[in-house]
This record gives structure tokens, C-alpha cells and sequence, in this order.
């Protein structure tokens, strides 16, 4: 085993620890018994190929589905750039939940760019909600019937019903659970404390309903503050689901993000520069072609690979590609081109 | 284990309620008959039993009716004996109320009472749900005392997998009963979600020989009471999980009607049809 192979190893154990000791954290229910029985139809690409990690209260929504039920779900995003990959897989999973009987509100939190200062102006994150997410996202297929596009600061309820919530929120709890130094101004504690609990529950003011918040795992907090709300109001606890970080192309460590450019592939990318972005991409392979033979590769620990598990719709094609992967037989010219070609072709929105 | 010289003796026991005797019984009637006749097949003299529990059936405090219940237990006695005489099984079945009068057991349970300890408490109270531990601490354990004074007399129990903590303390106490742990027990008719919010369920399943067991009478099949068409109902509405190790009350029934017609457990799950049609038949044949 070389030098080189060991540090891609360390890589796919350490992400591994890492969700398992925030699943752990953050009392978190496993997904496996739920991906166990849950038919493969009932199943978003992202549960089948473990990007979901773990679950709360998810039982609540199969049964609904279970039974042909409607219910809601909420998850959007805070507009500070355009959308990229990372968000995608986010999106693609809501579209399959819309399909199973999901009504789906997307919130753009404007407010919370603004007092978190990734905007210079909040002004320039409603422009970038309008202009440039809502019409992404608005092509992505969405039933328009059954889709609620929010921007936060437009929602006028929205802040009435956040001072509601205020009563029954306090100031250590905000920062046990989020630290100190994320409610560190005043808007933070509004935004964090009771905005977006309204986001989340909202939709249970016209009458109680199973809610479903798909989030990444930092997002947790929110989750349990809301849960804790509802019981509070009377209302029903959102489930949740948490996804893994999408990595960045350059560290499948970090996550991808507008703040390393080329680590993130956005909706808008033209084909010339998805193509030079995965050509640079990290992967799981060693350098020299006869150890990547002889040893294989590290599938978990590739950013590439990453790409396929989250856009590829072929579950098989995605289990024959980790095969050669993990047997050295899959080059990484290869992965980089195939990955191109698809992301080009059904992916990004020229 | 195998000593030839002396027989080896098997128990399966099973207490009832008032709903009646479900189709799960059966799984162990005749699994029970099939390692009999396999050990006697190896030249094994064996003695196999089914234990009615008839005194157990009522000691829980919330069965109402207990009179009624006890007085049950001739009648079960008698289908158990037509289900044996039709199946040609190999067991006898006898009442509890008959074995705990006689001295042995007396005598057993004489014995183990002052050395069961505080180790041994702990250990009991593994054999009752969470809700019914305090009932049974306050009663000095005499349940978990009796049952364990029964086993302890027997080579074999064979169960469902929740009993093995009464094994290990027939073991604990100097016994060298040995357990055999059939599938658990699940309900007829849920989808795949009820396996999932039920998660107590899904690990141990529910009692198989008490219809009235998590209040699930209605997903169960009983003996002269579930219409056909009911049955039918539930075993088109059942949900059959990908993984065969998961939840499957199906596979269950499969097994049943396999051990009775000999025929491929897995043809018949691959066609529920041909076993509910089998099934039925095979209800008819007792009922």
C-alpha cells in the first residue's frame, strides 16, 4: 500500500466518522432500516445511493406516502450566488418527494444573506433570488401547481407569524444550539430564533400537517428548535432528513460552495468549463497507473465519483463504475469524460 | 448433546386469550413434529410435548374473564389433539394446571426459589415487556419462577426469539436446556411503514400464539373465525420486504403450508395466490 493510497483511505474514514459522530451528536435516527424496507419507487436516487445519512421522524412521511397522502416539504437555500451542483442534489430529491405526493415550498432567505453578511446589500440577494434562482429553479420541472417559491423579506405573515414564535424561544437555548458566535447580531437572532422557524412551520397555519425539512446536517438545529416549537403550538413536528455535504471538486472534505469557484460546478457553467473544472477535480485514484491497477481506487474519497452518485439516474451503471473503481479498472480519464459528457448533456442548464 | 441412552425430552409452550388459537401456532406445532420425527429418523428416542398454559393465560391482571379462559383449556386441549390427529404430528399436548400439580415440579420449584438472586432478578425481568415489569417484580417473579421451574425439566424449548431470556435462566440455574428460536411472529395486512414506526415490532414481532397480542387481532389468522375472505384480504395486503432476513409475515405462512404439503417455501412466495389457496385448504382440513 503506497503513501498516496493511505492518505485517500484516511480521507474515505474520516468522512465516515465524521457523519457517524454527527448522527451520534445530534441524536439522530439511522436511515438503514428505512432504505431497508422502503420499496426502491418510494426511494429518491439520494436515499438509494447513502447520500441521506440520517433521519427524524421521517416514519411520520412514509406513512403518508404509504397511503397516498399529501404533505409538505420545505427546504430551500440563501441566495448569495447562483445555484451549483450541490444544491441540485438537494432539488432533484424534493422533485422525486413532489412525486410521491409532496407540496413543496422553497424559501430563499434573502433576510438571512443579508445578516449574515454574504450580500454586500440585501437588496442584491432578493435581484439574485429573482433573477437568477427562481428561473433555475422553475426549470428543473417542478409542478408549478404544487410548488411555492417564498422570498423571505416579501412573506409579510411570514414576520408576523416569527413574532409569534419569539414567546416561546429563548436566548441561552439559541446558543446552545447554535454557538454563540452564529447569533452574534441582533438579525441573526431574529432570523435563526424565529424566521426560520416560521418558514418551516407556516405551512401549518391554514391547519396541522406532516412536514418534511430535507437539510444538511448543519442545519439541524433549526430542525429541533422547530420540533420543539410545534409542541409547543400545537402543531405537528417536521421530520427531517439529512443529506450529506456535497464536496467541493477540489477537497472532498469541504463542501461545495460559491466561495472556492473552481471547487464548484454552478447550473450556469458552460460546457467548456465543466469540462476543465472535472479535469482538475480531486479523485480516489493514486497517480501512477500501475499502483491505480494494482491497488485500485477509493470511489468514497473522489469528487468525481461523487458527481455519478448524485446525477447518474442508472443505479446499475453506478454500482458497475464503483466496481471497476474500487478493482483499478476504472481509468480516471474515463470517469472525468463520462461524468463531462452527462453533467453537459442532462445536468447543467445552458 | 445427543445421548441415546436417555430420551431427549421437547417443549413448546404457549399460552392463549379469548380471541382463539391463531395460524402462527401451527408453525410450531409442526416444526416441532419435524425435528421429532428427524431425531427419531437418527435413532434418538424423543418425547415432545406442547405445553397449554393454561394457569399463565390468566395471570397477567388485565384479562378479563379469567374463569371463562381457564375453562378454555379443555377445549384447546381437544383442538390441538384434532390438529394432531390430522397432521399425524408427533407431540403430546398436556396442561400446565397438570404439570404443576405434580411433585416434581413442585419440587423443582421449591429448589430454585432461594437461589434466585439479584443477578437472576435482572435477568427476569428481561422476559416481560417494559410495562408489565413492575406487575411481576411486586408478584416476587412467580411467573418467570414457574415457567423457568417447567423448562428447566426439558433438553429443548423451542420458541419465539423473546423467550430466550427464560432459557438463559433455566441455564443460569443449572439446567442444560437448550432454546431453537423460530422467526418472530409479525401482523398480516400492514405496508412496509408500519414496520418502520413500529420498530419494537419489527425486532421481536408479536406473540404467536395470542391473537389479542399489541391489540392486533384483526391482522392475525384465526382458526375458525377469519373469513376466507378476509384472509385473502390480508395476504394481498401484506407487505414483502426485498431483504428475506426483514419483517415478513408471508414467508411465515409459506413455511406452514411447506411443512404441511412438503412443497417449495419459495415457489410459494413467488405465488400468493397458490398459497392462499393452499392455505385455505389447509384450514379446512382442521377447523
Amino acid at each position: 500500500m503506497t503513501d498516496e493510497y493511505k492518505v485517500k483511505l484516511a480521507i474515505k474514514n474520516r468522512l465516515a466518522e465524521y457523519y457517524q459522530d454527527q448522527s451520534i451528536k445530534n441524536g439522530l435516527s439511522g436511515i438503514e432500516k428505512i432504505v431497508a424496507y422502503t420499496p426502491l419507487e418510494f426511494q429518491p436516487r439520494a436515499m438509494r445511493r447513502g447520500l441521506v445519512i440520517a433521519q427524524m421522524g421521517y416514519g411520520d412521511i412514509l406513512s403518508n406516502i404509504a397511503n397516498h397522502q399529501p404533505f409538505t416539504i420545505i427546504s430551500g437555500l440563501n441566495p448569495s450566488s447562483g445555484l451549483h451542483l450541490g444544491h441540485k442534489v438537494l432539488f432533484d430529491m424534493l422533485l422525486e418527494l413532489q412525486k410521491l405526493g409532496g407540496e413543496i415550498h422553497i424559501p430563499i432567505s434573502d433576510d438571512e444573506s443579508c445578516v449574515d453578511g454574504k450580500v454586500d446589500r440585501l437588496a442584491d440577494g432578493i435581484k439574485n433570488a429573482r433573477e437568477k434562482i427562481v428561473p433555475a429553479l422553475q426549470k428543473m420541472g417542478f409542478d408549478p401547481d404544487k410548488t411555492h417559491y417564498l422570498i423571505d423579506t416579501e412573506q409579510k405573515d411570514l414576520y408576523k407569524f416569527a413574532l409569534e414564535i419569539s414567546r416561546h424561544v429563548n436566548m441561552p437555548e439559541l446558543n446552545r444550539l447554535f454557538g454563540k458566535e452564529a447569533v452574534s447580531n441582533p438579525g441573526q437572532v431574529f432570523y435563526r430564533g424565529c424566521v426560520q422557524l416560521a418558514v418551516i412551520l407556516s405551512p401549518q397555519l391554514s391547519g396541522a400537517k406532516h412536514t418534511l425539512v430535507p437539510v444538511g446536517i448543519d442545519q439541524h438545529p433549526y430542525i429541533l428548535l422547530a420540533r420543539d416549537v410545534a409542541k409547543k403550538m400545537g402543531m405537528i413536528p417536521p421530520s427531517e432528513l439529512v443529506l450529506k455535504f456535497f464536496p467541493s471538486l477540489s477537497d472532498p472534505e469541504k463542501k461545495m460552495s460559491k466561495s472556492i469557484p473552481d471547487g464548484a460546478l454552478f447550473l450556469d457553467d458552460s460546457p467548456e468549463i465543466v469540462r476543465k473544472k472535472i479535469s482538475k477535480a480531486y479523485t480516489g485514484a493514486v497517480n501512477s497507473l500501475e499502483d491505480h491497477k494494482r491497488l485500485g481506487g477509493v470511489p468514497e474519497a473522489c469528487s468525481v465519483f461523487a458527481l455519478q452518485q448524485a446525477f447518474n439516474p442508472n443505479d446499475n451503471e453506478v454500482n458497475r463504475l464503483y466496481n471497476r473503481y474500487t478493482k483499478g479498472e476504472l481509468m480516471m480519464s474515463e470517469l472525468k469524460e463520462i461524468t463531462a459528457n452527462l453533467l453537459i448533456k442532462d445536468i447543467i442548464q445552458i | 448433546m445427543i445421548n441415546k441412552s436417555k430420551p431427549i425430552r421437547i417443549i413448546y409452550g404457549e399460552t392463549y386469550d379469548e380471541y382463539g388459537m391463531t395460524i402462527d401456532s401451527l408453525k410450531y406445532y409442526l416444526f416441532l413434529s419435524l425435528l421429532h420425527k428427524t431425531l427419531e429418523g437418527m435413532g434418538v428416542e424423543v418425547k415432545s410435548f406442547v405445553v397449554i398454559g393454561n394457569l399463565h393465560s390468566i395471570k397477567n391482571k388485565i384479562v378479563q374473564n379469567k374463569d371463562g379462559l381457564l375453562a378454555e383449556a379443555n377445549a384447546r386441549l381437544d383442538q390441538i389433539n384434532k390438529i394432531k390427529s390430522i397432521f399425524k404430528l408427533k407431540f403430546e399436548p398436556v396442561l400446565m394446571s397438570d404439570i404443576f400439580d405434580s411433585p416434581e415440579f413442585k419440587k423443582r420449584l421449591e429448589t430454585i426459589m432461594p437461589i434466585f438472586n439479584e443477578e437472576l432478578k435482572e435477568l427476569a425481568k428481561k422476559t416481560v415487556l417494559q410495562n408489565r415489569q413492575s406487575q411481576e417484580e411486586k408478584s416476587g417473579f412467580s411467573y418467570v419462577l414457574e415457567e423457568v421451574a417447567l423448562i428447566m425439566d426439558f433438553d429443548i424449548k423451542i420458541g419465539p426469539p423473546r423467550e430466550i431470556y427464560f432459557d438463559q435462566l433455566a441455564q443460569k440455574l443449572g439446567s442444560d436446556l437448550r432454546g431453537i428460536y423460530l422467526r418472530p411472529t409479525y401482523p398480516l395486512g400492514m405496508d412496509f411503514d408500519f414496520f418502520i414506526n413500529n420498530p419494537e415490532i419489527e425486532e421481536f414481532g408479536l406473540t404467536p400464539y395470542k391473537a389479542g397480542s399489541n391489540k392486533m387481532q384483526d391482522h392475525r389468522i384465526i382458526l375458525g373465525k377469519t373469513s376466507d375472505k378476509d384472509i385473502k384480504n390480508l395476504i394481498i395486503n401484506s407487505f414483502v420486504p426485498r431483504d428475506m432476513f426483514l419483517a415478513n409475515p408471508i414467508l411465515d405462512l409459506a413455511c406452514i403450508v411447506g411443512m404441511r404439503y412438503q412443497i417449495d417455501i419459495l415457489d410459494l412466495l413467488n405465488n400468493r395466490e397458490e398459497l392462499t389457496n393452499r392455505l385455505l385448504s389447509l384450514i379446512k382440513e382442521i377447523v
